[in-house]
């Protein structure tokens, strides 16, 4: 009898569980379609995107910010650059390189860093991002 | 799209033919096989991916195209020609519960998608870790071996490559990198898991409750989240299963073929993460020990080390040729500016607790250690010794590890990381908790 009884609560205990995810994933399903509509999650990455070409032949190319990665926003947006422009390395705070892609938190905060460095701008897309070249690179 | 649907395709085939070798003779069901054979026909399809970077230095298409399509047809010739078999993934004239299972794996792809479509490129790991490194690998020409260069350690540089290479080998017909392919792994891992769920459960208690316990996990949201997140953990949870799925009925089938496959899993699960070597490690260590102990003959011992050692391969050759070794580990037990105090393993030990407690598991895990309490005598019968003693070596050796790396700070680490092990093992313990429950039941 006592094995029955054990027995029930564990089922009973098993359905009460699906019924409460059931309920919870109802509820993160309707916070993802509030938040994202019926599209997808936009992808930083995208401002990087078309950059590739212009890069032709580097295996390893310098990235300039004045953000710290401790910032989310900021490291997924490295991280995302680094994921589009692969195989090509991303080297961050290194202006050392032949191109130095610039991503500041603004047109204005490039272009310092732009002049901080001596760089050479080479191309700009509609995110203020900036392919910059570095003249002493051998 | 369709096109890429293709590799999996081919990948299932090419499993289903290798798994016809190990299973000769055995009296294993349609669902298990499919299961089995999906997770190593991947599994094989990523290897010979990665043997096109050994050989040629880059991911060259047309061979592996070639040596799919040699394989496929060598052993189909040898199998059905040479050796005359009836195709041996359906044994049964009859396949009772088909619709069942159809209606389980179908309800878990719509699970998956709903949860996936969000976020097409995955998550975060994804695009840093895992899906970074597939595209480094597509699309390098010669130049591969810079995924390891140390400036890249927020990718996990010393991460194997299993999941990175199926991936690559997904857009094998495709020309571009395209993110449809990850999220496909993804899912197919999602379906696989739950076929070998409901497989493994019918095929010891050919309960139809198996499809329940097979379910119960996708129906949890945060589980969902991470393992449509195109991240490893769940892949890594899947050969887990599949290694000591494959034990538990060697064992049972006593041919010595058998046990050859769970070796194939364990290299297949060593290539996945630095805890799968480990997980790996560990369960080779205790198979051999119960079939020594169980005084069985030479031949399955054999079978187990030799194709262990075999499939381990490609994980020694990462490791020691390529992996420029974790760059993010302090030994706490040495160190003198960061060492591993008792505050820190009683802040492992409580964060644990916490971490099972938590609102998002939704009951998951009480319903699982209910079931442990409720049919305790089952759950350790002799059958699932190696599952028990596994699971419990493996999450002391995880607890010990958080303890003794001292690298991060232990709060974060434990808070952005033990859930995601945690994931990993829930497919085997519903496995291990649903056999003991279902089989007391009938």
């Amino acid at each position: 009898m006592l094995k029955k009884i054990i027995k029930f609560a564990f089922f009973l205990c098993f359905f009460v569980s699906v019924a409460f995810n059931l309920l919870s994933s109802h509820k993160q399903i309707q916070s993802l379609y509030r938040k994202y509509g019926k599209g997808a999650s936009s992808f930083l990455g995208a401002k990087f995107a078309g950059l590739k070409p212009f890069l032709k032949n580097s295996q390893r190319i310098g990235y300039l910010t004045d953000q710290s990665l401790d910032e989310k926003i900021a490291a997924a947006e490295f991280a995302q650059a680094q994921y589009v422009l692969a195989p090509i390395i991303l080297d961050f705070n290194n202006p050392n390189l032949r191109f130095v892609l610039v991503n500041a938190s603004s047109l204005s905060q490039s272009l310092e860093l732009i002049k901080q460095h001596h760089l050479k701008p080479l191309k700009g897309n509609q995110f203020n991002i900036l392919l910059t070249q570095n003249p002493d690179f051998p | 799209m369709i096109k890429n649907f293709f590799p999996y395709i081919i990948s299932f085939s090419l499993g289903i033919l290798v798994l016809n070798y190990y299973l000769n003779g055995t009296r294993l069901r349609f669902f298990i096989k499919c299961a089995l054979a999906l997770g190593l026909g991947l599994g094989l399809s990523s290897l010979i991916a990665f043997s096109s970077f050994l050989l040629f230095q880059k991911y060259f298409k047309l061979y592996a195209l070639l040596t799919h399509a040699v394989l496929i047809l060598g052993m189909t010739l040898h199998q059905y020609v040479i050796q005359k078999r009836r195709p041996s993934l359906i044994r049964e004239s009859s396949l009772p519960d088909i619709g069942l299972f159809s209606l389980t794996l179908l309800l878990v792809g719509i699970i998956s998608y709903i949860y996936g479509h969000f976020f097409p490129f995955g998550g975060w790991d994804a695009w840093q870790v895992w899906n970074f490194k597939a595209k480094f690998l597509f699309e390098s020409t010669g130049e591969w071996k810079n995924m390891f260069d140390p400036v890249l350690w927020r990718s996990s540089p010393h991460y194997p490559l299993l999941l990175p290479l199926i991936n690559v080998w997904g857009w094998t017909f495709s020309n571009d990198t395209t993110p449809f392919v990850p999220f496909l792994t993804g899912t197919v891992f999602n379906i696989a898991t739950a076929a070998l769920i409901f497989g493994t459960l019918y095929e010891l208690t050919k309960s139809k409750w198996s499809a329940a316990a097979a379910i119960f996990p996708f129906l949890n949201a945060h589980y969902m989240l991470l393992t449509t997140s195109q991240y490893c953990d769940h892949v890594l949870g899947f050969f887990l299963c599949c290694t000591l799925v494959s034990f538990l009925f060697a064992m049972n089938e006593n041919r010595p073929a058998f046990f050859g496959l769970t070796g194939t899993f364990l290299g297949l699960l060593s290539f996945t993460k630095p805890e799968g070597t480990v997980a790996a490690g560990l369960i080779l260590m205790i198979c051999t020990a119960l079939l020594l102990l169980q005084k069985r003959a030479w031949k399955p011992v054999l079978w187990l080390i030799a194709s262990a050692l075999i499939f381990f391969l490609p994980t020694f050759l990462f490791k020691f040729l390529f992996s420029p070794g974790n760059q993010t580990f302090i030994n706490g037990l040495t160190s003198a500016g960061k060492p591993s105090s008792w505050l820190r393993l009683q802040l492992i030990l409580g964060y644990f607790l916490v971490e099972l407690s938590q609102e998002k598991w939704a009951g998951l895990w009480i319903v699982l250690f209910a079931g442990m309490l409720t049919h305790l005598k089952s759950c350790f019968q002799k059958k699932f010794f190696a599952i028990a003693i596994f699971l419990v070596s493996y999450l002391g050796i995880v607890l010990a590890y958080y303890w003794v790396n001292t690298y991060f700070e232990i709060t974060w680490w434990v808070t952005v990381t033990l859930w995601r092990i945690l994931i990993s093992l829930l497919p085997l313990f519903v496995i291990w908790l649903g056999a003991a429950v279902l089989s007391d039941k009938k």
